[in-house]
């Protein structure tokens, strides 16, 4: 049942995902077109107005496709569950744990997707720019660099490279889902109030959003970087603790335990709610 | 005959009316087999239930014979037919005796009426 | 045999409404009952916590011994009195759905009742009218071979013609181990192919019993009756 659940989430849920993430596509190959022509080194009065407002568009599309596609899971999964279409849902012969998980993991897999295709088009942004302006191939510098890179990481961090990368792709997979759960269990907890259950959803939704921020803030103050954002603020926040070998692994495999309690939390209450709180309108 | 039910009477008993008819006027012939249950009941639109009591009471009657191997047939005792047929004709004549009185005619004139009534149909 | 389904003290509390009260009830196999009611009587609420998607403020439901779940959403086909098709999909992927969800589903027959309303396999479920679509998920529902048949108001939307050919279908799909539980407030049209019927007012059962019974002992039609209990 489980298998067939996903052929169908995926089968109808890929049309607005894939648009938008065409859109963010067409973007990069305009932007990196217009990077690679001679445009640019016009030397034309409002040339830097021109090119902060190009970025700071570009930034503006890259962030809405980012929250349009979010909000499309969070928008699937309501309707498909909470709406007319979860009288059919709600009556096939699966189990309340099918159907989130069928949902939660299509939509993991377009929340990655959509991930990919942004670091991909900014990537491919500033490699161009570099490229073409400062006639660096950066590309080939770090294929250059990296056996040194991997030798260094693992005598400053305690770790190979290689096991960096795998727990960061768990902790990846990890917080995606978290996210994804959040507003599950905000549209969840949305349906207990007799009217305005999209409201509803919006009010969990921030309540969850304040009390995650002040869980982490407080477990901060323990020397533990934020753990929703992943890899990346880890390793940039380690620069401002110092002494990363004593603080990389802790920190990500603390990062992992803090997702697994608090999204397995959040899931056995959206199960909860599917299961044995459900009160179609 | 068609299945043309009131709304005042028991189904089941307008049921086993229509089929008498049925097998009165030849739709069903004596010896004949009989649709199934689920195939009356359709093209009556009525409940299977139902028929299937409807079908039971004319078993009881025996104007119809249940096989073993070949379902329900419609009787040969062709005797009982015609008596079936008699029963129900005197059953309309009495019930229309009764309506005419109700208007405050007498046998005679009832009689009388009808009479001119069929002369007039003869003619025509 | 046992019964298909037993209810027992089921009762739903919205706020301050009482939607239903206690209900007793038990649906045997093999019978076609007429669920009746005013508007706002508590059918509807009844029918989505039999069906599970409406969670009891008390009381239990067991169909086939079992409480609302996989189990009996296996065994029950249920017709809601609203459209739940994704807009997006044609009439075949339909089919496809519930044959791969549904093992008692029969493709064959959708297909062949589809064809007989004359409504095309490839359409859009957005291109098709509304009184089609009703048409697609009753056709849907009845090409289960399911224990209970649940239609919540099946009739309501359609035309006279296709209303005689749903009623003639719900008539020859019927079988002895199967039970239909039928919701509406067009008495006239469904009065004949009933068993029993139940009146239901205020959340709670008012009388249950055979159509041939009333029209027995009180001389008139379900429906003449129907009017008379429930006179404003």
């Amino acid at each position: 049942m489980l298998k067939k659940l996903f052929k169908y989430e995926w089968k109808y849920f890929w049309k607005i995902p894939t648009a938008i993430n065409l859109f963010l596509i067409i973007i990069t190959v305009i932007g990196v077109i217009s990077l690679t022509s001679p445009f640019w080194s016009l030397d034309i009065a409002g040339m830097d107005i021109m090119l902060g407002l190009s970025i700071f568009f570009y930034i503006l599309a890259i962030a809405a496709g980012s929250i349009a596609v979010t909000a499309c899971i969070a928008i699937r999964y309501y309707k498909n569950v909470y709406t007319d279409e979860g009288y059919l849902t709600n009556t096939l012969p699966v189990t309340a744990r099918q159907i989130i998980l069928s949902k939660l993991s299509i939509g993991m897999l377009w929340s990655l997707i959509t991930s990919a295709v942004v670091l991909i088009s900014v990537f491919s942004l500033v490699y161009t720019a570099i490229l073409s302006y400062q006639e660096m191939d950066i590309i080939y510098e770090i294929v250059q660099e990296f056996p040194g890179f991997l030798k260094a990481f693992k005598e400053e961090n305690g770790i190979s490279f290689l096991l960096f990368l795998l727990i960061g792709l768990i902790q990846l997979l990890l917080s995606t889902a978290f996210s994804i759960i959040k507003m599950y269990t905000a549209i969840a907890l949305g349906q207990l109030f007799s009217r305005h259950k999209v409201a509803g959803a919006f009010l969990w939704y921030i309540g969850e959003y304040v009390v995650f921020e002040i869980i982490t803030s407080f477990i901060r103050n323990f020397r533990v970087p934020s753990f929703s954002s992943g890899l990346f603020s880890i390793y940039i926040s380690a620069g401002f603790y110092g002494s990363f070998s004593d603080f990389l692994l802790p920190s990500m495999l603390s990062s992992i335990l803090f997702i697994l309690i608090f999204g397995g939390g959040l899931y056995f209450l959206t199960e909860h709610m599917l299961k044995n709180r459900l009160n179609l309108d | 005959m068609a299945w043309i039910l009131s709304a005042d009477k028991p189904i089941y008993s307008q049921l086993v009316e229509i089929i008498q008819i049925q097998i009165i006027s030849g739709k069903y012939k004596a010896g004949d087999r009989l649709p199934s249950v689920r195939e009356l009941a359709a093209e009556a639109s009525v409940n299977p239930n139902t028929m299937q009591k409807a079908l039971a009471e004319l078993e009881r009657n025996a104007l119809i014979i249940t096989q073993r191997t070949s379902g329900r047939i419609v009787t040969e005792d062709t005797e009982l037919i015609q008596k079936t047929q008699t029963n129900l004709a005197s059953e309309y004549i009495k019930n229309f005796f009764r309506t005419m009185k109700e208007l405050g005619y007498s046998s005679d004139e009832i009689l009388s009426l009808v009479r001119e009534m069929a002369e007039k149909e003869y003619t025509s | 045999m046992e019964a298909l389904a037993e209810i027992k003290g089921l009762t739903k509390v919205y706020g301050n409404t009482l939607a239903v009260n206690h209900l007793n009830l038990v649906i045997p196999r093999g019978r076609i009952i007429g669920l009746l009611g005013p508007n706002g009587s508590g059918k509807t609420t009844l029918i989505k916590m039999i069906n599970g998607l409406l969670t009891p403020t008390a009381g239990s439901i067991l169909i086939n011994g079992c409480m609302p779940g996989p189990e009996t959403k296996a065994k029950i086909a249920y017709l809601p009195e609203r459209t739940y098709l994704q807009s997006g999909m044609k009439v075949c992927d339909l089919v496809g759905f519930f044959q791969d969800f549904y093992e008692d589903f029969n493709k064959d027959r959708a297909f062949s009742m589809l064809s007989a309303l004359n409504i095309p396999f490839t359409a859009q479920l957005k291109t098709l009218s509304k009184g089609t679509k009703e048409k697609v998920q009753l056709i849907l529902v009845m090409s289960r071979h399911a224990d209970l048949f649940i239609l919540d108001e099946p009739i309501a939307g359609v035309d006279p013609a296709a209303r005689d050919y749903i009623l003639k279908t719900i008539i020859s799909n019927y079988n002895e181990n199967a039970s239909i539980l039928l919701s509406t407030h067009l008495i006239t049209d469904i009065e004949n192919i009933l068993d029993e019927v139940i009146f239901i007012r205020d959340g709670q059962i008012l009388t249950h019993m055979p159509v041939d019974a009333i029209r027995e002992e009180y001389g008139q039609s379900v429906d003449a009756y129907f009017r008379r209990v429930f006179a404003c």
